[in-house]
């Protein structure tokens, strides 16, 4: 059988780099939505701790454990990366492919990120996750220690792109400017 | 205006969809056509406080019941209309 070369979102773009800040994509393995059915929150939790040693996280937070990453990303509603999952009491949904993550990190990124989303990122400590918009795209944005992976849907991969490009460029013409 | 999302905290308006007034909690059977029409078309359009729908659109997802002042803008409570269902 052919072998296919799988392609990402934005073909493993080489990362952009203006001034201290840097955006680059991130190809990750698997990725599942869950959804535990009603009432089965903490059984889906017990579950995931015995397969995966992480348990679902509260509100706005992500946990990662040897590799796995688990982050809220809506009410009722997981994203877990990396190992696939399965018989768990909860609605699985395989999301591989569908989405773009990519990662903005340097000196500024917050900067960055005021141009493009409504909420103060700046509040956030490294593991926070939070649904919002970047631009006009719903977006998931969760905090690392070094910056923010930014997640949009597959489709919007280079109006993603274009955006942050753009404010990037931006706020290094406005640094330049005050002498920065 | 913000609204303080009960899962998310206080967020702009541009993350919501307004749905419309509390009302559609409350749908009545198909056969009470009456009932049907008031509870599609007949408001009450106050000046002043007000329930209605919005949801976290760009945000949680969550469906959220909000009592506010359409004279002054100014938000009351917030809740998940989850919880307002199930503890009818």
């Amino acid at each position: 059988m052919v072998n296919l070369i799988p392609k990402s979102p934005l073909n493993s773009m080489e990362p952009i780099k203006v001034g201290s800040i840097v955006l680059s994509e991130i190809t990750s393995a698997n990725m599942s939505t869950i959804q535990p059915f009603k009432n089965k929150t903490k059984t889906v939790s017990k579950e995931l701790k015995k397969k995966f040693n992480l348990e679902l996280p509260s509100d706005g937070k992500s946990s990662v454990v040897k590799g796995n990453t688990i982050m809220w990303i809506g009410m009722g509603q997981y994203l877990f990366v990396g190992n696939k999952v399965d018989n768990i009491s909860a609605a699985i949904t395989d999301q591989s492919d569908a989405w773009t993550v990519v990662e903005l990190v340097g000196v500024g990124s917050s900067d960055v990120m005021d141009r493009l989303c409504p909420v103060d990122v700046r509040l956030m400590e490294p593991g926070d996750v939070i649904r919002s918009l970047l631009g006009h795209m719903a977006t998931i944005v969760r905090k690392t220690d070094l910056g923010f992976e930014l997640m949009v849907f597959r489709s919007f991969s280079k109006t993603l792109v274009h955006e942050i490009e753009g404010s990037m460029k931006s706020i290094a013409a406005q640094n330049k400017l005050k002498g920065l | 205006m913000r609204i303080k999302c009960p899962l998310c905290g206080e967020r702009d308006r541009r993350e919501f969809y307004y749905r419309g007034a509390k009302d559609y909690l409350t749908r009545p059977g198909e056969s009470d056509l009456d009932a049907m029409h008031k509870y599609l078309h007949i408001r009450e359009n106050p000046c002043g406080l007000t329930e209605d729908l919005w949801q976290h659109e760009a945000g949680c997802r969550a469906w959220l019941l909000v009592q506010r002042d359409t004279a002054t803008h100014e938000i009351f409570k917030v809740e998940l209309v989850n919880n307002v269902k199930d503890s009818k």
